[in-house]
């Protein structure tokens, strides 16, 4: 069984979409590789304030920007 | 430990030191970090209304930073409140929490604490993005990394080509958007003038004030260098060393709300859930305190669920839905 991490591709693709929104949001085009790693899986399946992804990616909140100070730990 | 047993040392160390405490902890267990941001601000307000105008307040810090200008608008709230402000940092300050800290009279560091760096980061609806990421979110762009980009080619690459330069110069901005180089070099300059403006109020000496700034902005080389209090007492910052017996208060009080928050453990669904069909949470992120207005919590609370996911054309698979119900802050 493979467990996916918060910040992994797939969680985010679902986080962020409906299940029939699936296929839309895997931009390659290819779903069955999406469709191939998802077999066999557990999927977690969280809002985006719990995660820790690796790049620190975020959607801005003001059209100027966030200035932050952030160390991660 | 519960915030009983912290108040009565909180209790203890107002009594001590002549001082009313307030503790801020963001949190910084992973997969559920919580940062210095805006929203602390209308906490902060009621717990310093019902202290009232005082001698001194200690603010203890337990941070890895956050937002920029919620820092500042913290320290110059709480120093409306007293003629002596000081911080209290039992295991870490980073970044924007070092910024609160430059407005301190005195800080307080256990030989563990750590201070760090305080050159942010920008978020900007025009930055770049990971190319097979959330196409709404950014990368932060540090504002330094710039800087030392264009740096590294007149100083150490030694080009004092102007037509180069400029080439140089065009090849960043055509992967960082010009609006967004504008923002990063007028938050370098405000990052400088917010640190200025706090130190000065307390070390008088210039020369000192801007090997202070130099250090923290740009010169401590990358964004994730720690400075023990050894360090910053040498960098010239108005470091006091705590007795033992504070010490030891220091220190159960960061055991305390560790466990509390459970700072040392992973956020982990699949663990929380367990063997169980479906389990409620209630994670605290967050925490500011004081004797008199009591302990707030940032919170996230949910429910995690299991349930099966049928795949087309392929073997059903196990699904966790965490139901979040509540996120922000409230009493504890």
């Amino acid at each position: 069984m493979i467990f996916f991490n918060q910040d992994t591709d797939a969680t985010l693709i679902y986080r962020e979409s409906t299940g029939s929104q699936v296929m839309k949001m895997d931009r390659t085009g290819d779903t069955g590789s999406l469709l191939d790693v998802m077999r066999d899986a557990v999927i977690c399946i969280g809002a985006p304030g719990i995660s820790s992804d690796r790049m620190r990616e975020r959607v801005p909140e003001h059209p100027w920007g966030n200035v932050d100070a952030y160390t991660s730990a | 430990m519960p915030f009983l047993n912290r108040k009565s040392i909180y209790k203890k160390i107002e009594r001590e030191h002549d001082t009313k405490v307030i503790a801020y902890v963001t949190g910084d267990r992973p997969n559920a970090e919580t940062q210095i941001g805006a929203d602390c601000i209308d906490i902060f307000v009621d717990i310093l209304d019902k202290i009232g105008p005082t001698k001194r307040i200690s603010l203890l810090l337990h941070t890895n930073g956050g937002n920029t200008a919620a820092a500042w608008r913290l320290v110059n709230l709480i120093k409306t409140f007293c003629d002596e402000f000081e911080v209290f940092i039992p295991y870490k300050a980073m970044s924007a929490g070092t910024l609160i800290s430059l407005g301190a009279q005195k800080i307080v560091m256990t030989k563990q604490a750590a201070l760090g760096p305080i050159d942010p980061s920008l978020v900007h609806p025009l930055g770049p993005h990971v190319p097979n990421g959330n196409q709404l979110a950014r990368i932060p762009v540090s504002v330094e990394a710039v800087r030392g980009y264009l740096d590294a080619a007149a100083t150490d690459l030694k080009i004092d080509n102007v037509a180069v330069l400029g080439s140089i110069l065009m090849d960043l901005a055509s992967k960082v958007h010009p609006l967004v180089l504008g923002e990063i070099f007028r938050s370098r300059a405000q990052i400088r003038f917010l640190a200025l403006k706090l130190l000065k109020e307390h070390v008088k000496d210039s020369d000192k004030v801007q090997a202070i700034i130099d250090f923290l902005c740009a010169d401590s080389g990358s964004h994730d260098y720690t400075m023990n209090r050894r360090e910053a007492r040498a960098l010239g910052l108005p470091i006091a060393t705590p007795s033992e017996q504070f010490y030891g208060q220091l220190k159960k009080l960061h055991k305390g709300y560790s466990s509390e928050m459970k700072l040392l453990e992973p956020f982990n669904p699949m663990v929380m859930v367990g063997p169980n069909q479906a389990v409620n949470y209630q994670l605290v992120r967050g925490l500011i305190e004081s004797v008199n207005g009591g302990s707030y919590g940032f919170v996230s609370e949910g429910t995690l669920t299991r349930s099966i996911m049928q795949v087309p054309n392929g073997p059903q698979a196990e699904q966790l839905n965490d139901h979040r119900v509540f996120e922000g802050w409230k009493a504890l």
